[in-house]
């Protein structure tokens, strides 16, 4: 199956009215949609095998177990980990980072020591690390955007001034949610490995989109939400390589994650058990494996040229309205399938707002990163973001939806 | 734009066009600011009160279509009202905008005021429609004085 048309047989959420007009679904940077395959596995976990993981004896709780940690190894497989159990299951890109925040920095970071971001950084790889440097007397800092507009990729030509033997950990997004720059996310671990220091990357917006492989990236860390690929709400990754992971203290406390418990204290099981307090998201890790599988059916590198071909048209039929200011990499440079754009004298909020009147539904706003729009000296911005399910003519028509705005409030 | 008259409607849309008292109030003896960072949207309104009445109200400020079109209805309508009348009339906007229209008696919010009505379907957007309206209650509550921005 082919990206675009092929697939929307697979995505019944998108065959809908919005205020009269076709949805024209263009905010999968947000969350994307679920197809069939991912609802039917969800379904037929709960209407054939529901029981608790790793606990029961009886015939359903080891088919659970089984299902459960299938799913383990199929994710490690879709990002290419050498091993299923490091893979850890969080709710989230949000909640990965904040595990090693508050775990593999309370075992690593000390006074004086510096974390390092990107100023491209969503808020989710920003106030968790904030929160760490603090407790720990630690400093955090953050590697410039390039360009005059502040709107162009990482200023790496002084990545040698931040990337200093003081930083113990460097975090940076794969794909920025806001700008759609990608980042040469191989070549910062290199660098970071020369210093010592650690590496986390946020691919949220990268794992459903390109293809990846974390053994090829060389990174420590790296964090997603299923939500974003295909999968489920609830559910997401912490990929962490073996030895760290092993060697991290426990993130919370509780059944599945402990060896011993005696009321003078505990000791805890390896990784991932250790991170994984409480029943977990089962459901969730059996969807996020059936997204798994449906990406890959397509193929991610078709799905990649298939979005950054839609944001290419994106782009230049948007640098043709008046007065718009449309976000990101240069012509040439690599940049994700997604367009973020200012007009000079509406507000996002207002362009959002018109676009759902015409069916588009765009992101209007500061795209959790307040620092970044300060920079760029916009209060907000909208976007348009594409998937595997998206078409050149949805192109069109928010083309068109944004030349009724301009119309509007002209 | 018919499809818009929900929301944009034809009130909203001139009091964005041509603001009523927009601008500085050099005589001004309350003032309030407010700002809603997750949009940048600014609010300042200022108020002239003498013998427990506004005589004079203005407002400044930036943002989105809603929020400064809702700030001119706020100044224009608070303007020559008694105290008391013009904090109940704070109160009933923040009832017609987060509640519907159903929850305040049309007599309540006369006039253009009804338009901010069509805001109550736009929850993310209830912030921008009721920004001047936070500023006009703070103003009211707010120490009689100079307003040192216009000093
Ligand atoms: C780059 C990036 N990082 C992190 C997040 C946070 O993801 P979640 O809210 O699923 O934890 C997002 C999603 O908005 C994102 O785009």
């Amino acid at each position: 199956m082919r990206p675009g048309l092929e697939t929307r047989p697979d995505f019944p959420v998108l065959a809908q009215q919005v205020n009269g007009k076709p949805l024209v679904y263009l905010d999968s940077g947000a969350t994307s949609q679920k197809p069939r395959q991912v609802l039917a596995a969800v379904d037929a976990y709960y209407e054939r095998d529901n029981a608790n993981v790793h606990r029961g004896l009886h015939a359903l709780s080891m088919r659970a177990t089984e299902a459960f940690e299938k799913s383990r190894a199929r994710i490690a497989r879709f990002v290419g980990a050498a091993d299923p159990a490091e893979i850890v299951f969080t709710r989230g890109t949000t909640e990965s980072v904040n595990l090693v925040a508050a775990s593999w920095c309370s075992a690593n970071l000390r006074p004086g020591d510096e974390i390092l971001l990107t100023e491209m950084e969503h808020h989710s790889n920003m106030v968790p690390w904030q929160l760490a440097a603090a407790r720990a007397g630690a400093t955090v800092r953050y590697l410039p955007v390039a360009g005059a507009d502040a709107e162009h990729g990482l200023d790496l030509d002084r990545l040698d001034e931040f990337l200093t033997p003081r930083v113990k950990l460097f975090a940076f997004t794969h794909i920025s949610n806001t700008l759609g720059v990608v980042n040469p996310a191989a070549e910062l671990c290199r660098r970071a490995r020369a210093v010592g220091a650690a590496t986390l990357i946020d691919a949220a917006q990268s794992v459903g989109h390109e293809p990846l492989d974390v053994q090829a990236l060389g990174c420590d860390f790296l964090v997603f939400s299923g939500h974003k690929m295909c999968g489920p709400t609830g559910i997401g990754v912490l990929y962490g390589r073996k030895a760290l992971l092993d060697a991290m203290p426990p993130y919370q406390g509780g059944g599945g994650m402990i060896e011993n418990v005696e009321f003078s204290g505990s000791t805890f099981k390896p990784a991932p058990e250790r991170f994984e307090a409480g029943t977990p998201d089962i459901a969730g890790a059996i969807g996020l494996a059936a997204a798994c599988d449906y990406i890959d059916g397509i193929g991610r590198p078709a799905i990649a040229a298939h979005d950054h071909r839609l944001g290419e048209l994106a782009r230049a039929a948007l640098e043709e309205l008046p007065g718009i200011r449309v976000l990101g990499p240069r012509a040439g440079s690599p940049r994700a399938g997604m367009v973020s754009f200012a007009f000079a004298n509406i507000h996002a909020h207002d362009v959002v707002t018109v676009a759902d009147q015409q069916g588009v539904a765009l992101r209007g706003g500061h795209h959790c990163n307040m620092p970044l729009m300060k920079k760029l000296g916009l209060p907000s911005t909208a976007r348009a973001s594409f998937y595997l399910y998206n078409t050149e003519e949805e192109v069109a028509a928010l083309a068109a939806a944004l030349r009724k705005v301009v119309k509007f409030f002209g | 734009m018919s499809e818009n008259a929900e929301f944009y409607q034809a009130v909203i849309d001139d009091h964005r066009r041509r603001p009523r008292r927009r601008g500085p109030l050099p005589t001004a003896n309350r003032v309030a600011a407010r700002e809603n960072p997750t949009c940048g949207d600014l609010c300042t309104l200022r108020l002239r009160v003498e013998a427990g009445r506004i005589v004079e109200a203005a407002f400044t400020g930036a943002g989105c279509a809603l929020s400064q079109a809702s700030a001119s209805l706020a100044a224009s309508s608070l303007e020559g009202l008694e105290f008391a009348r013009a904090a109940a009339l704070v109160a009933a906007v923040e009832k017609l905008v987060r509640n519907g229209p159903g929850a305040v008696a049309s007599e309540e919010t006369p006039g253009d005021l009804a338009a901010l009505a069509a805001a109550h379907a736009l929850p993310a957007r209830h912030a921008c429609a009721l920004l001047a309206w936070q500023a006009a209650g703070q103003a009211l509550q707010s120490p009689e004085g100079a307003d040192r921005e216009n000093a």
